[in-house]
């Protein structure tokens, strides 16, 4: 089993269609062209990379190894997630941390065990894919709900601020704040979930099914793999906000001015 | 506080009851000393004390729930004041909303019931500014600080919330540039530098 394997040659040939690209970039002058190229040039390289340590880390199969490779994909998922939203990375870290790993952990030993039912836990043929997967989403929804709570809060200030006076309770005054931030951290995976097979085919799906597996397992997985990105992706969203709550706030419960990078 | 300093070397002493008026220039800092009270910004140095209690973060939600406050722009969430009534019941069942009187404040006010199914938003300055008074009514807490609290009211509608708030048996610190405010007898006037 398994899909053809591709040459490097055949590879390179789709570079043919690079060249009407950059054409069309530099004719109609979108100042494109330099991005298009790096970006394709990092892709090439960064995946050369994994493929080298995905061997590696397949070879050895050790747990001690694949674990220790997962918190190093939390740990630049929370850099980059911080970064990304604008926020104090020395600050948030701790919080952001906790809030990604529990989740994460307890959906994804939960998945090899239970929904997979693998006899060993884990082993880096499903660990290391399937961690990357839901890391690769949660990170997408954690920057949406980290940057719209803090930043939202910041720019309407004068509206928390005179609620939190009313209701004299900080978790009453943060909840429409809350509510906004979770909801559009959350809402395109609901999303695609309404319209998976409809308007694409995801992915892993696609990938199984050239791997070789039958459509009805790759289907299998695909819901098994959209459920946990989306536990994970609520999980972590909901707890990210909870846990950062003593670090981006007083204890006057008054937004801390110094949390946010730059600028 | 942040930046610049906004006062320094100010001490006061605000007795229960006291009807005060807090006059000065705009951008002086008024503002800034409702957000003391409220624990919203720090003092450099010094303490503040309001019922005997520290203002500090073991006595804050206390001291919030003494105090009632109008900011200048009546910032009221996005919700219809009907729901905020009902949150507002939830929030303080220790100090029941005087709600049986909802009747009587809305008259007082000059609003139709009917304007409290409205989202707050769509309200114009001078009905979110009596809806804002209305929540202070309702709410019956003891200090209450109001910032520039008649300036979007007709001058009938001034009259009538400056008498019945400096009859009230409460402590009253306003900011307003409203005359009328000045013109009451049983207003105390501060000069804020």
């Amino acid at each position: 089993m398994g899909a053809q394997d591709l040459s490097i040659l055949s590879l390179l040939s789709f570079l043919l269609f690079l060249v009407p690209v950059l054409f069309i970039g530099r004719y109609l002058r979108l100042g494109l062209n330099k991005a298009i190229v790096t970006g394709a040039t990092r892709m090439c390289i960064q995946l050369g990379f994994v493929g080298l340590y995905l061997e590696f880390l397949f070879r050895f199969n050790s747990p001690l190894l694949n674990i220790a490779y997962l918190l190093l994909m939390v740990v630049i998922a929370c850099y980059t997630v911080l970064r990304s939203s604008n926020l104090k990375v020395t600050t948030f870290f701790i919080p952001l941390f906790l809030a990604l790993t529990i989740p994460f952990t307890l959906i994804l030993f939960f998945f090899d065990l239970v929904v997979i039912e693998l006899s060993s836990l884990f082993d880096a043929r499903y660990l290391i894919p399937i961690g990357g997967m839901l890391l690769g989403n949660c990170l997408r929804s954690l920057i949406i709900g980290l940057d719209q709570f803090y930043s939202g809060i910041k720019k309407q200030e004068k509206e928390y601020l005179f609620t939190l006076a009313l209701y004299g309770s900080r978790f009453e005054a943060l909840k429409p704040w809350a509510r906004k931030s979770i909801a559009s951290a959350v809402t395109p995976t609901i999303a695609s979930m309404a319209t998976i097979g409809l308007v694409s085919l995801p992915g892993m799906m696609t990938g199984q099914i050239l791997g070789g597996s039958l459509p009805i397992v790759a289907i299998k997985y695909q819901v098994a793999i959209m459920a946990a990105i989306f536990y994970t992706e609520f999980f972590s969203v909901v707890l990210s906000l909870a846990f950062s709550l003593p670090w981006g706030f007083n204890g006057m419960n008054v937004l801390h001015s110094k949390i946010f990078a730059g600028k | 506080m942040d930046g610049n300093p906004v006062f320094s070397d100010f001490s006061m002493e605000i007795n229960s009851g006291t009807k005060m008026l807090i006059k000065g220039r705009s951008g002086s800092g008024k503002t800034s000393l409702f957000k003391l009270l409220l624990g919203f910004a720090q003092p450099d140095t010094g303490n503040i004390r309001i019922n005997g209690l520290a203002l500090d973060k073991t006595h804050i939600r206390e001291i919030r729930n003494s105090f009632f406050y109008l900011s200048q722009d009546v910032d009221l969430p996005h919700e219809t004041g009907r729901t905020l009534i009902a949150r507002l019941e939830r929030l303080n069942r220790e100090h029941p909303l005087v709600i049986d009187s909802l009747g009587h404040f809305l008259t007082l006010l000059d609003l139709p019931p009917s304007l409290l199914e409205k989202k707050i938003p769509v309200l114009s300055g001078g009905e979110r500014q009596r809806l804002g008074l209305l929540m202070g009514f309702l709410l019956d807490r003891p200090i209450w600080l109001l910032d520039e609290p008649t300036s979007a009211l007709d001058d009938a509608m001034k009259e009538i919330v400056v008498d019945y708030i400096t009859a009230m048996d409460k402590t009253i610190l306003v900011v307003s540039h409203d005359r009328v405010w000045e013109a009451h007898p049983d207003i105390t006037k501060f000069n804020w530098r």
